[in-house]
């Protein structure tokens, strides 16, 4: 029975170690809170985990057998013994660095990864596919970032395999995106971007803009129509605030405030 | 409504009575190879003859009896007479024939073999045919190669009956395996007569069907789902194509029994959108076996509700893998997810579902009917029962022959299958799919089963057996099942997306005669690789064809790769074709054929290929009546 | 897009939401009909199948674009599959390609500049004891030499005049 349907905590062996997950904990949140380093890719906190970039591959075992397993998805079952590092962990991750780094030569954060891994250059040849080098590894986080915590579901991709990328709908100007620019904090190689220009938000990979509202008080563009209408729907915000940027919230609250004791005075 | 076994039974009867054969009756095996065949013609043509005459007989369409290679194939039933079975009948047997038939005769031009009984193997039954001195000089169904030591339980119906006609199927003893089941036993008997059976997933895992069910049976949530997997994706493999368009209701009936045993009232048909006649059978299924009540609300009066629904696949070998097919129900892409855990607890919408095979829900019946012990008495110790497989490729008798498990490849290959063409040699079996791998000849005397298979480095799959002779390069095949497996990674995880493209880029360079040395060694690093770390069965399997070509053909990708040849003359770019001045006698039928005008010379005298614009595409090689052309 | 094929394409789709429950389950049977009514799938169409279903753009956009059945530019009026099972492979795969290219100028993937036929690979077709194969629409031609071929293929181009 798995340790997600008893709804129980688990006792199990982290690299030799007794420990305890919570219900429903997977592995990967356990050893990040014991302070174990595994590296990720394709994981956030903020996220569903989705077992893409298969870097954070442990092994567990069960008396004389063992397997490879996702630790971002993976919900140890009471006395299993888990290993995060060890020669065969090693070798697979350090060959998924080296496709990786083939893919995307250019992406600091994968250079660092594989070096840790002592991986300089990959072997292989030039090849077709990724000919014109890709930023982009597939991670999937914009892509749930944009659903699951903005709840836009604007970025998403088209084809499969080796041919499959990030886009938006045909392309082409998404009415759903609203340039809050979560995809672009979340990526973890900067495969995506935007730049505020002429009163528009431009996100440059999505091939989308979007309207830039200026602050009430200061005039500096500092957010897109879209998020101000987005956030209004999330939290009550006093409506003379809503066009008025972080920066300047502050002050123009006293002001409202103040004001609103001089016209109206307390009976 | 059929609410009740007696009246099945009572149903079956008059099924029987109407069909008792009063009349001379000609089956036309019209399953897609068939009709590929011109089986459609011939139907017609006897049809036409038929109403021209003013006969009374009757020319229905049935499935494939898995002798493709004598397509089309026609069985003449007389009346109180042994059944035979024509092969290779043309337009122009048509009048022949029928003369034959109506005069109780036998054709003998194109007889391929008679039946001694009447057999019903879902009861055990058989009854000897009377003796006939027309059929003299008719061997016997076993006496022919192709059938000699075959056992038709899957495909117990294909060819027998009417596809189309639930009746027929009822007449041949079809629900009464639902009604006993259903009627006479508890899920838990159902469950545990599947276990004692032996029975295995028939799909490629070969995962025990009856421990499926009990856990999807003891699976908390609701409600539950079974799911029929008819998204047959390894190429060279084509048995439930067969059996859905042979025999769709077994598979129905085999559903109707599992939903019973594992609780579930809602079934999914997840068929691929290439085979657009099962599709049309099982619609046609489905209605019938409603307007019986067979399925439907409170079948046979149980109070067990089940309904079946044919979902389309939209082009997507992955969708083949559990998780993804599930996705793919659901409306979305084919992705398959981790299974730790398992869709017997997790499948469809979170909800626990049983996914089995064509060919596994075929089989249910036949354990039902037969009794878990005598099914389990088939075969060998480790894979119970019986095995369609798909013999193609470099082999006389191409068709879907099925044994008991455990025959070897050499009673197959050599025995049911004829061997390689004249004056060849064979070289190697691929079996698995692309999931699988290539056993060379040496292991000719292996069993089949699963576990020799995958002792021998490749696996049962779905039961392709693809024959390849000396004219097969083992490294071309290696590079076209990644170049396959590349075309239909998902793209989900990184091992499996860019593992196939490295490695097909490799043995792309080596068939072309780029390979270096260290290539090899780079190869066998990406198979650990994908198959550590791929999140599914596609990619943790997708180097095997490599490993195994690699395990048993080294010295092919050593002459690929140190001489720049091809041994097997197939890699087009290590080719030279060059014309023999001494052998050629000038009649210009190469120049003729050359699609790209690379042959010149006058007419009567030797003639020259450029090399320079030959794209060695080999048309010359086999136009050249004279042995004129070198391949080096 | 002309009035009338706007209007043209809302009675299609229409019809074809109709058949199926508005849920997203239905989004892959309901593409398929499309496909099949339209012969691509437009973004107009795209795009209402994403509101009628409640399915985000996104991932209508995806699942148009991972499935081989599917084609965002309009295919040929005939679809010529050529099998790229292990039989057919074997057998010769490669020299059906080179006929068709021959015969009909085109590739993998491309449609004649007569807009007839559009050439497309395809996995297994299931007919490996006819090896090589070629499916036109729905018929399967097997056994396939350069006679037999051009034999199939004046069959659909005499369909075309008659």
């Amino acid at each position: 029975m798995s340790g997600t349907t008893t709804g129980e905590k688990v006792t199990f062996t982290l690299n030799g170690r007794q420990v305890t997950a919570e219900p429903g904990e997977t592995v990967l949140s356990v050893a990040r809170r014991l302070d174990v380093h595994i590296p990720t890719l394709c994981f956030h906190e903020s996220v569903s985990s989705y077992g893409a970039c298969r870097l954070c591959l442990v092994e567990v075992f069960w008396g004389k057998r063992s397997k490879l397993v996702t630790s971002c998805l993976y919900i140890p079952y009471p006395d299993d013994r888990i290993e995060t590092d060890n020669a065969r962990i090693h070798g697979v991750r350090k060959l998924v660095l080296e496709l990786l780094l083939a893919r995307s030569p250019h992406v600091e954060a994968i250079r660092e990864l594989a070096r840790e891994y002592c991986v300089e250059v990959p072997r292989f040849r030039p090849s077709a596919v990724t000919a014109d080098a890709t930023r982009c590894v597939l991670c999937d986080l914009c892509v749930r970032v944009c659903a699951e915590v903005v709840g836009q579901s604007a970025i998403g991709y088209a084809g499969r395999g080796s041919e499959r990328v990030i886009t938006v709908p045909f392309g082409e100007q998404a009415e759903e995106c609203i340039g809050c620019g979560a995809c672009v904090f979340i990526c973890p190689t900067q495969a995506l971007s935007y730049e505020d220009i002429a009163g528009q938000r431009l996100m440059k990979e999505l091939n989308t803009s979007v309207p830039l509202v200026a602050c009430r008080v200061c005039g500096e563009h500092f957010a897109t129509e879209k998020q101000l209408a987005k956030l209004r729907e999330r939290i009550t915000m006093p409506d003379e605030l809503v066009d008025v940027c972080p920066r300047c919230r502050g002050t123009e609250f006293t002001r409202v405030l103040d004001e609103a004791l001089v016209t109206k005075p307390r009976v | 409504m059929i609410t009740s076994p007696e009246q099945l039974a009572e149903y079956r009867a008059k099924c029987r009575s109407a069909q008792t054969l009063l009349r001379p009756r000609l089956l036309v095996g019209m399953a897609t190879c068939g009709l590929a065949s011109g089986a459609a013609k011939v139907f017609a043509a006897l049809r036409e003859e038929a109403a021209l005459r003013g006969v009374d007989i009757d020319i229905v369409a049935t499935g494939c009896k898995g002798a493709c290679f004598l397509e089309p194939l026609i069985d003449a039933v007389i009346p109180g007479k042994a059944r035979v079975t024509y092969a290779g009948v043309t337009v122009e047997d048509v009048p022949d024939l029928l003369d034959a038939v109506l005069a109780g005769a036998v054709y003998a031009k194109r007889a391929l073999a008679r039946e001694t009984a009447e057999c019903l193997l879902i009861e055990d039954c058989a009854e000897p045919y009377p003796a006939d001195a027309n059929l003299e000089g008719v061997p016997a169904y076993d006496a022919v190669p192709f059938f000699h030591g075959q056992l038709h339980l899957a495909m117990r119906n294909c060819g027998y009956l009417d596809p189309t006609s639930i009746d027929e199927y009822i007449a041949r003893g079809g629900y009464a395996a639902a009604a006993r089941a259903l009627t006479t036993m508890t899920p838990e008997q159902i469950i545990e007569a599947i276990k004692t059976s032996g029975l295995r997933g028939r799909g490629g895992g070969g995962f025990p069907t009856g421990r499926k069910w009990e856990s999807c049976r003891k699976a908390h949530g609701t409600p539950k789902y079974v799911v029929c997997n008819a998204d047959e994706g390894d190429p060279g493999a084509y048995m439930d194509r067969s059996i859905l368009e042979s025999d769709p209701h077994s598979v129905l009936e085999g559903m109707i029994i599992g939903s019973f045993a594992v609780g579930a009232n809602q079934g999914f048909i997840y068929v691929r959108e290439e085979y657009p006649l099962a599709v049309e059978r099982l619609r046609h299924a489905i209605t019938q076996a409603e307007e019986l009540g067979l399925l439907g609300t409170n079948i046979f009066d149980t109070g067990h509700d089940f309904t079946l629904r044919i979902n389309r696949g939209a082009g997507a070998f992955v969708c083949g893998e559990s998780t993804a097919l599930m996705a793919s129900l659901e409306g979305r892409v084919g992705e398959p997810r981790a299974k730790y855990i398992h869709t017997v607890e997790s499948g469809l919408w979170g909800k626990p579902s049983c996914l089995n095979n064509v060919e596994t829900w075929n089989n249910v019946p036949v354990v039902i009917q037969r009794g878990a012990e005598w099914f389990a008495g088939i075969g060998t110790e480790g894979s119970k029962g019986t095995k369609v497989f798909s013999l193609v490729g470099k082999v006389r008798h191409v068709g879907l022959v099925e044994v008991p498990m455990g025959m070897t490849l050499r009673a197959v290959i050599e025995g049911i299958g004829g061997g390689v063409p004249e004056g060849r040699q064979l070289k190697a079996i691929q079996t698995g799919g692309p999931s699988g791998g290539c056993i060379p000849a040496e292991y000719l005397d292996s069993p089949v089963d699963f576990e020799s298979l995958s002792s021998l480095g490749s696996m049962m799959g779905s039961g392709g057996v693809i024959v390849m002779d000396d004219r097969t390069c083992m490294v071309d095949v290696a590079r076209y099942f990644l170049a396959f497996l590349k075309d239909e990674s998902c793209g989900k995880c990184v091992p499996c997306r860019e593992g196939t493209g490295r490695m097909l880029d490799i043995l792309t360079a080596i068939c072309e005669g780029r390979g270096e040395p260290g290539d090899i060694e780079i190869l066998r690093d990406l198979a650990t690789v994908m198959s550590e770390a791929s999140l599914c069965g596609l990619g943790t399997s997708a180097a095997n064809p490599v490993l195994t070509t690699l395990q048993y053909f080294a010295d092919e990708y050593q002459a690929h790769i140190a001489d720049h040849t091809c041994p097997a003359k197939v890699c087009r770019a290590l080719l030279r074709y060059s014309i023999l001045t001494e052998a050629c006698t000038g009649c210009a039928a190469c120049a003729k054929v050359c699609p790209v005008n690379a042959i010149s010379g006058e007419r009567k005298s030797p003639h020259v290929i450029d090399e320079t614009a030959c794209i060695k595409c080999g048309q010359c090689y086999e136009i050249c009546r004279f042995s004129a052309i070198e391949v080096a | 897009m002309s009035e009338q094929t706007a209007t043209c394409m809302d009675t299609i789709l229409d019809e074809v939401l109709g058949r199926y429950p508005a849920r997203p389950s239905s989004l892959i049977a309901v593409l398929q009909d499309l496909q099949e009514a339209l012969n691509f799938l437009p973004p107009v169409a795209l795009n209402r199948v994403a509101s009628a279903l409640h399915v985000p753009r996104s991932q209508v956009y995806h699942v148009a674009t991972f499935y081989k059945a599917f084609s965002l530019t309009p295919r040929g009026k005939h679809l010529v599959s050529i099998c790229r099972g292990t039989a057919c492979h074997v057998q010769g795969d490669e020299k059906v390609a080179d006929m068709l290219h021959a015969e009909l100028g085109i590739r993998d993937g491309e449609t004649s500049a007569d807009g007839e036929f559009t050439l497309q690979s395809v996995r297994c077709l299931g007919c490996c004891s006819l090896a090589p194969v070629i499916m036109i629409d729905r018929e399967v031609f097997g056994n396939l030499t350069a006679a037999a071929l051009r034999r199939a293929l004046a069959q659909y181009r005499d369909d075309m005049t008659s």
